[in-house]
């Protein structure tokens, strides 16, 4: 059977580790690979690169770091963070990415899902949505989209938010991961602003909703915090794959024990 | 032990760090190529790929390189093809219409059925059943996991299925006939099991 996957994700600013892994005597936590390739020893099934670094200067710097893990592990990796362009894509493929993955870019200019996936395949394309629950107050359109609202429609229940989380955009959630499908992309990296660093669970209801509007596979992110968390994001959540960060990089669980809980209580993992 | 001169083919379809890297880790001496000749002179060859079917033959008929691997085929020495490199090697695909493969092992590649409900491409880890007695397997344990991402599977013969996959329907992961061996997954995503799939294949 398929397995669920559990994807470690690491935030990577100027080629370093932000917020390391701490507890284990890495000789340099701070080094992206060195934290890769503890991952891989642990069990993950895949590896979350998230590029944070605010300066276009050091985007080079990324590439090597992707380079250097894709030679060293053997595990799918998947890249996000600051690619804006079809370009960029091919550069970090070709650098070893297995996968790129785009947010801000994305909803600025869906052409850039259409066109990646048309270079690369599906496969290779992973669209991250960022999304909290409407106040209700009712959202102008920030970052003037007002043809792609057009598409895609007003924020019912979850609002699409980019710029890291901070630029609420005025789109909806579901109809966005509808859209992006539907112009290529192959994966959705699903995370719950509002959950996220809470360690109160993931966003079981907007994971609901995203995982049957769509037919690629989901990723679940935001709010890890118990090894049941883990479990509801996938049973009730319908997701194909958990991706934490905090838990993992403070060591309040392992891979492997998320992956015991699960496959005790019957889900398919690779063990 | 010498190392095996291994020679992987480049046809500008797909990235090679990764697969170079493996086959490089279990100890085999790799060049990558687009020339015939290294193809010829190489013990073993490993026929990668990414991308669509159409595209790929026709990069390999373009660099002349379609009778060269048909040759090396049938000279008996071991030639393993990796997911698209896979299907390559077989008679017939019918992704995005009908395109003729290099012809080495009987069988067809089509689409996973949809409306099963199955989410495609097939992608993430599965696990591969033994079917036949594989060289390709000794060291690795039955029903482990492999990395997959394919959107389009091989029928072939029971008798060149040596290892199997279910999603949906049962389709085959690895496949052998006598020198040529086909893996649907990626072996060099999908850890210890697939390097040491690629190691035995250096011994095979």
């Amino acid at each position: 059977m398929l397995a669920k996957r559990i994807i470690p994700c690491l935030d990577v600013n100027a080629g370093r580790v932000v917020k390391g892994i701490n507890f284990v005597n890495l000789t340099d936590a701070g080094d992206p690979v060195e934290s890769a390739r503890f991952y891989e020893r642990e069990g993950a099934d895949e590896i979350v690169f998230l590029d944070i670094t605010a300066s276009v200067d050091n985007r080079s710097t990324m590439l090597d770091v992707v380079r250097r893990t894709a030679e060293t592990i053997f595990l799918p990796l998947t890249v996000g963070g600051g690619i804006r362009t079809v370009d960029d894509m091919r550069r970090m493929l070709s650098n070893g990415a297995d996968k790129v993955s785009l947010n801000t870019a994305a909803v600025r200019h869906p052409g850039l899902i259409v066109e990646g996936a048309k270079e690369f395949g599906v496969q290779c394309i992973v669209v991250a949505i960022d999304a909290r629950r409407t106040t209700g107050a009712g959202s102008e359109t920030k970052i003037g989209e007002a043809a792609l609202v057009g598409e895609v429609g007003a924020p019912e229940e979850y609002e699409v938010y980019v710029n890291g989380g901070r630029t609420p955009t005025g789109l909806d959630a579901v109809g966005w991961a509808k859209y992006a499908t539907s112009c290529g992309a192959g994966e959705i990296l699903l995370t719950s602003i509002d959950k996220d660093g809470t360690n109160s669970g993931y966003d079981i209801d907007m994971l609901k909703k995203i995982t049957s509007a769509v037919n690629v596979p989901v990723i679940a992110s935001g709010g890890a915090g118990t090894l049941d968390h883990f479990y509801r994001a996938i049973t009730d959540g319908n997701a194909d794959a958990v991706l934490a960060a905090s838990v993992f990089h403070f060591g309040k669980f392992k891979i492997r024990d998320v992956k015991n809980y699960l496959s005790e209580k019957g889900v398919s993992v690779r063990v | 032990m010498k190392a095996s001169k291994v020679a992987v083919v480049d046809y500008r379809t797909s990235n090679l760090l990764s697969i170079v890297k493996a086959l490089q880790k279990v100890g085999a001496e790799v060049e990558m190529t687009q020339d015939a000749e290294v193809i010829n002179n190489a013990d073993r060859v490993v026929l990668p790929g990414v991308g669509a079917f159409g595209a790929a033959m026709r990069n390999i008929e373009s660099l002349g390189l379609r009778e060269v691997l048909c040759q090396f085929g049938r000279s008996g020495k071991p030639l393993i093809g990796i997911c698209l490199g896979m299907q390559l090697m077989f008679d017939v695909s019918y992704e995005q219409g009908k395109h003729a493969g290099l012809g080495l092992v009987h069988g067809d590649v089509v689409e996973f059925p949809s409306g099963s409900g199955l989410k495609v491409p097939h992608m993430g880890w599965n696990q591969v059943g033994f079917r036949k007695d594989s060289t390709l397997f000794h060291g690795t344990r039955d029903n482990d996991y492999a990395y997959f991402v394919h959107s389009y599977y091989v029928r072939t013969d029971d008798s060149f299925v040596a290892g199997s996959t279910d999603y949906g329907i049962p389709f085959p992961a690895v496949v052998e006939s006598g020198n040529i061996f086909g893996i649907q997954f990626h072996p060099e995503k999908s850890q210890n099991f697939g390097l040491k799939i690629l190691e035995n294949f250096l011994r095979v």
